[in-house]
């Protein structure tokens, strides 16, 4: 298995959060994808490998996907089949960024995932061909941030307001929406049509975030009682509860995935191998 | 809202041990004083009583003898003690500590605030951490966003329309904040200090004791105000070092008690051992002395950003007491900031009146409360 990731260059990172290559060839049966607020541009770049994405969980049938797609809005995590023939870049956009990008309402994207095409239209193929046409990997990254660095770069306030309620999701909404100078119904409208999110979802999401960075580069015992407490949990229970609302997996189960496997140390928005519950039984 | 008992895990407790027995300590010699920073036989007695005769068990209990509660508001999770009047008329009062104390700054006060006076009026109290302190969520915010959220606990949660609110300290700055943002939910503040100028008052405007004040505050800052500054910007850095050393953290913190206490020769017949570590215990056990100094980081952003609401005068009724030990600041400079109604100059206590004066300091809430 390979994964190389790319941050993105200076004047998309303020709409991407990076690009990452991934080389399927490790026998595992599923990859689990952590949802982080943005929505996902995914590039097969097999053209003839199909793969298959669980949107309504594991025990019911998945999605077909082909070529390039984007997901929608995560509220939980995605789960892929793992595909031994399929090598894909991922394309994490920022909350927010890929509205202020292309001008598409989050709320029409599939949380499954749509082909690319219907979204973006015929400029996308002339992209997905030059990406697939690369003679390397940073060649396809380059082609990815060209098609994008295309798109009009006009200062919008409406992204800076997200931008600033997304870098300040810890703070009271009251004092966010004040600072904005929208009202509370304009500023949680705009929030849902710019990431999909409520602002509440929203921060209860990063929250979750936070304990995932702690669990993932964690080196020895876990102080579990000051973590808790960190992050506002009232006790295990409530945080096991949000973490499988949010993850699909329990922390305990996240943990084993983290020690079994090195590339999950890596990349915190996805869990290679996921060891879920419903497969071993 | 959910009540909560601390309950803190055997591991912490054996590895706090662990490492206060194999403490480093300094080369400072045995009679430095106060002068230099934390007296080093203070600071030995202080980590030999820890050691060997603090029973954490016993006071956790003690603590746990209290009503506490954890809610979440506006997805922020914050911890409260809400112990209930005992008069026929109890009002609610909201009762907010500072740095480096905690909500154990109140404790001593609390039997003698909910036992009614003569005529049966007593407080409901509600004596929160603030966030970032503390057991409640660990999100360092400035002192107007910390008001947005004990307001809704006390209006939404509580369903205290009309409250009073009281401080010291960052509890100050946090009560005036409410007072000028809900002027219809608080009816009155009481004060142990009224704020500090911060630099961008125009002294030849002010009177000569205001002037007296402002000079006293500026050599003051370079005497003992370091730790404001590096707190205010590099708060990270002595966080690393104060979350993984117990005696480096008691050391940052017990030097603040003695300085704001007068200086006293004697520090225990301020406070005695077992409430100075119980308040360093909070902090440890919680890991939360980097998210409490990261505050000032937070405050001093917010005053370059537009300032503070806490900025600007308060209108409610408002009482201040200034203690023994605390900055003394004049009454011109009282009245430049809030509405007062009462300002009492006591010739004892401390910064942290409510620990080390707990009579006095409820006896002023009660006197001041009891007329507005």
């Amino acid at each position: 298995m390979q994964i190389l990731y790319h941050p993105p260059q200076n004047l998309l990172s303020d709409y991407i959060q990076h690009i990452v290559y991934v080389n399927g060839t490790i026998d595992m049966p599923h990859i689990n994808e952590l949802p982080e607020g943005g929505v996902n541009l995914v590039i097969e770049l097999n053209e003839h490998t199909t793969n298959y994405v669980y949107s309504e969980g594991i025990k019911k049938q998945p999605n077909k996907i082909k070529k390039a797609w984007i997901t929608g809005f995560q509220k939980q995590s995605l789960i892929y089949k793992n595909n031994q023939n399929s090598r894909i870049i991922s394309v994490r956009f920022k909350p927010g960024g890929f509205f202020m990008l292309t001008k598409t309402p989050i709320n029409v994207i599939p949380f499954a995932g749509i082909e690319a095409i219907e979204i973006l239209g015929d400029s996308f193929k002339a992209c997905y061909q030059e990406v697939l046409n690369s003679k390397s990997i940073v060649d396809s990254f380059k082609a990815i941030e060209g098609y994008f660095l295309k798109k009009s770069f006009e200062f919008s306030i409406e992204q800076k307001v997200i931008e600033f309620a997304s870098l300040n999701a810890h703070q009271p909404l009251d004092w966010v929406v004040e600072k904005t100078g929208y009202s509370q119904k304009h500023f949680i409208h705009l929030h849902k049509k710019l990431t999909g999110f409520t602002p509440k979802y929203f921060q209860r999401v990063k929250r979750l975030q936070n304990v995932i960075k702690v669990l993932q580069h964690h080196t020895g015992r876990i102080d579990w009682f000051a973590l808790l407490n960190r992050y506002g949990y009232f006790d295990q229970a409530h945080l096991s509860k949000d973490f499988k609302a949010i993850t699909g997996l329990t922390p305990t189960e996240y943990l084993i995935a983290m020690k079994a496997n090195n590339y999950n140390k890596e990349i915190s928005d996805m869990v290679f191998n996921p060891p879920f519950q419903e497969i071993r039984k | 809202m959910k009540s909560f008992k601390i309950e803190v895990p055997q591991e912490i407790l054996d590895d706090l041990k662990t490492r206060l027995q194999n403490t480093r300590w300094a080369d400072a010699g045995d009679d430095t004083g106060w002068n230099l920073g934390t007296d080093s036989s203070y600071l030995k007695a202080f980590t030999n009583h820890w050691l060997n005769h603090y029973n954490w068990r016993k006071e956790e209990g003690k603590l746990n003898q209290f009503p506490h509660y954890k809610t979440m508001v506006d997805e922020t999770t914050l911890h409260f003690l809400h112990v209930k009047g005992n008069g026929a008329v109890n009002e609610p009062l909201l009762l907010i500590h500072g740095w480096p104390d905690s909500f154990t700054r109140f404790l001593k006060v609390i039997p003698k605030l909910n036992t009614p006076d003569e005529n049966g009026f007593a407080f409901d109290l509600i004596i929160p951490s603030i966030p970032g302190f503390g057991f409640s969520e660990q999100k360092p915010m400035n002192s107007d966003q910390t008001a947005i959220l004990f307001n809704k606990l006390m209006t939404e949660k509580l369903g205290y329309q009309q409250y009073f609110a009281a401080g010291g300290d960052m509890g100050s700055t946090i009560s005036k904040s409410l007072a000028i943002q809900f002027p219809e939910n608080i009816s009155a503040i009481h004060l142990t200090d009224v704020g500090y100028p911060n630099g961008s008052e125009n002294w030849a405007e002010m009177s000569q004791p205001e002037q007296e004040f402002g000079q006293y505050i500026q050599q003051w800052f370079f005497k003992e105000g370091a730790f404001n500054m590096l707190q205010s910007t590099k708060p990270q850095t002595l966080g690393f070092a104060l979350n993984d050393s117990p005696v480096g953290l008691a050391s940052w913190i017990i030097e603040k008690f003695h300085g704001w206490s007068g200086y006293p020769e004697n520090l225990d017949s301020y406070y005695s051992k077992d409430e100075l570590i119980t308040n360093i215990m909070v902090y440890w056990v919680t890991q939360t002395i980097n998210s409490s100094i990261h505050i000032y980081a937070e405050q001093a952003k917010a005053t370059w950003q537009g300032g503070l609401k806490s900025d600007q005068k308060v209108e409610v009724p408002t009482g201040v007491s200034l203690f023994a030990g605390e900055a003394p600041f004049p009454k011109e400079w009282v009245d430049r900031k809030v509405t007062a109604k009462s300002f009492n100059v006591l010739d004892s206590g401390s910064h942290f009146a409510a620990m080390s004066s707990p009579e006095l300091f409820s006896k002023e809430l009660f006197d001041f409360f009891r007329k507005v």
